[in-house]
């Protein structure tokens, strides 16, 4: 299934954050996670992963450290209270427009 | 895969990041390799596949460029030179550049070599502290017994050289001496806690002891500091309970013990000074007048224009005129030259100064950066709101020298290694990746409420 793909660059800051809020993860355990959890709709390219994290570190949403995982030290990304005021305005957003969009779709259907 | 990662940070302009960003990528197309050759494809097909998922080189490492940019700190490189510029202007309307002219194109050679000082530092890479601090150090005490213990030497008088403000390129310097102790235990705390005590040793020993005793403080500030960041392996509580133990309480009692014991003695001069401060009506025909002129002055001082007083000081008729001439009164000189405005420009202007270095201070997510921004954050504070004390009479009198508005080659190049030092700091704040986490704790536990 492809998907218009505006609509998914905008909220993939969000997904990430999403994901991270559970637990502390690295780039590639991200992709990985991200495309089981959403059936492979999920795609994300490596080469937008990165500088999205690197923003998000910046703007302090995310914070990063190096630990050991399967014998190889690994970048980990971690949110921080900022990233989950950040996530939680986001979310609400994003509901605000879903339940928008859906009304007028369906609207007297 | 090499070639692409090079075609990605070959985009990117600043060097230091190419390698820790190469590192990443690195590892991710390795771990998606291996899922691939998993999911039963050959090892150079995996590699090949994991490469083109990551898309356009040249796009990604433009994009990655864009976020780890060197920045410049236009306001504080204004602030700098404006200040700097209003400070000669200062020096020259209170008088003490006027009247000689060498004097005045002497002060103009130590504002362009702080200029160059600080120019330096700002393009240098600041996180050489944090990798040589102990070579600093020493670098620092030999420069440091030079400048202070040449004059010392020549003069043979038991006077300070205006110099010894040096003595404040230590806080930044200990700084990253703690940054270097990182990750050990009390063993580390104990190291940089003789550190310090050695350091304020040297300076009492060339300089003063209210010089010697604000780098103390601030050196202790900054390791209590690092113990609640959690740079050392050791329980915070415990850790600060010593380091205040050992570097406050038990000196503190010991100089109590000795005022104590000097206090009804005339002959320490440092006891003498405090009681002056203490009661300055009592000891009005001595020690104390300082604090009587300081008062009579100011109240005599209007918003805009020369105070009543003024004149006869000029003339140089009424007592008081060697303090009116000093150095750390210049901004009381002002104000009774020029009036209450003119010296509170000058204070805003420190104000701004420093509100800016915190600002920065606050900005700082990398861990070396923070500490020696609060270093010099500290430095400025503590010399600008010590001398604006002194100049309304609220501070015991003691040799010091504004940032700005001080004669002499050694106050222009200290606070121009604290402003360079934090403009190299927020130059470098996107650039500099902290490559290993100080002390993290290794697991995470959390509790999760399901609803059946």
């Amino acid at each position: 299934m492809s998907i218009d793909k505006s609509l998914i660059s905008g909220s993939t800051s969000m997904l990430l954050l999403r994901l991270l809020e559970e637990k502390d993860m690295y780039g590639y355990e991200m992709i990985d996670t991200l495309e089981k959890k959403s059936n492979n709709v999920f795609t994300l390219k490596a080469g937008t992963l990165y500088p999205l994290l690197h923003s998000l570190e910046d703007r302090n949403y995310l914070t990063s450290y190096e630990s050991e995982a399967g014998g190889k030290m690994r970048k980990y990304y971690s949110i921080t209270k900022e990233g989950r005021k950040y996530l939680q305005s986001r979310k609400e957003e994003w509901q605000e427009y879903q339940a928008a969009v859906l009304s007028v779709l369906w609207v007297g259907a | 895969m090499e070639e692409f990662i090079r075609q990605i940070t070959e985009q990117i302009r600043c060097v230091r990041v190419r390698e820790y960003v190469a590192k990443e990528l690195r590892d991710h197309i390795t771990d998606q390799a291996a899922a691939y050759e998993e999911k039963g494809a050959s090892h150079d097909e995996a590699v090949r596949k994991a490469v083109q998922e990551m898309g356009d080189p040249v796009e990604v490492g433009m994009e990655l460029d864009r976020i780890h940019r060197p920045q410049t700190d236009y306001v504080m490189v204004g602030m700098a030179f404006l200040f700097s510029l209003g400070g000669m202007f200062v020096l020259y309307l209170t008088g003490g550049l006027s009247e000689a002219s060498t004097e005045f194109a002497r002060q103009c050679i130590c504002l362009l070599l702080s200029f160059g000082v600080m120019a330096g530092i700002y393009f240098l890479d600041y996180t050489i502290i944090g990798r040589y601090p102990f070579a600093i150090a020493a670098l620092t005490a030999v420069f440091f017994v030079i400048a202070v213990g040449a004059p010392i030497m020549a003069w043979h008088d038991g006077r300070v050289p205006e110099t010894h403000i040096l003595a404040y390129l230590y806080v930044p310097v200990f700084a990253g001496i703690l940054y270097r102790l990182r990750g050990k235990g009390y063993g580390a705390v104990t190291a940089a806690m003789a550190v310090e005590v050695a350091m304020a040793v040297l300076i009492r020993g060339l300089a003063t002891m209210h010089t010697a005793a604000a780098v103390y403080g601030m050196c202790l500030v900054l390791l209590l500091l690092a113990i609640r960041k959690g740079w050392f392996a050791v329980r915070k509580g415990v850790a600060s309970a010593l380091a205040v133990g050992v570097l406050v309480v038990l000196p503190l009692g010991l100089a109590a013990a000795g005022l104590f014991l000097s206090w009804n003695s005339e002959d320490s001069f440092r006891v003498a000074r405090l009681r002056a401060y203490l009661n300055p009506e009592q000891y009005a025909a001595g020690a104390g007048y300082i604090y009587q002129y300081i008062r009579q002055q100011l109240g005599a001082a209007r918003f805009i224009g020369a105070s009543d007083l003024n004149a006869s000081m000029e003339a140089g008729s009424m007592a008081g005129f060697a303090i009116y001439r000093s150095e750390p009164f210049i901004l009381l000189h002002l104000v009774c030259r020029y009036g209450i405005l003119a010296g509170s420009l000058v204070v805003l202007a420190f104000a701004a100064v420093i509100a800016h270095a915190f600002r920065i201070v606050r900005r700082q997510k990398n861990q070396l950066g923070f500490m020696v921004s609060v270093a010099c954050f500290m430095v400025l504070l503590v010399n600008c709101a010590e001398g604006i004390l002194i100049n309304t009479g609220y501070y015991p009198v003691t040799s010091m020298q504004f940032p700005f508005i001080s004669y002499g080659v050694g106050a222009p190049v200290t606070y121009a290694v604290m402003i360079g030092l934090l403009l190299s700091i927020y130059r470098n704040e996107k650039t500099i990746a902290e490559s290993v986490a100080a002390h993290r704790p290794s697991w995470r536990l959390s509790i999760k409420l399901e609803k059946r």
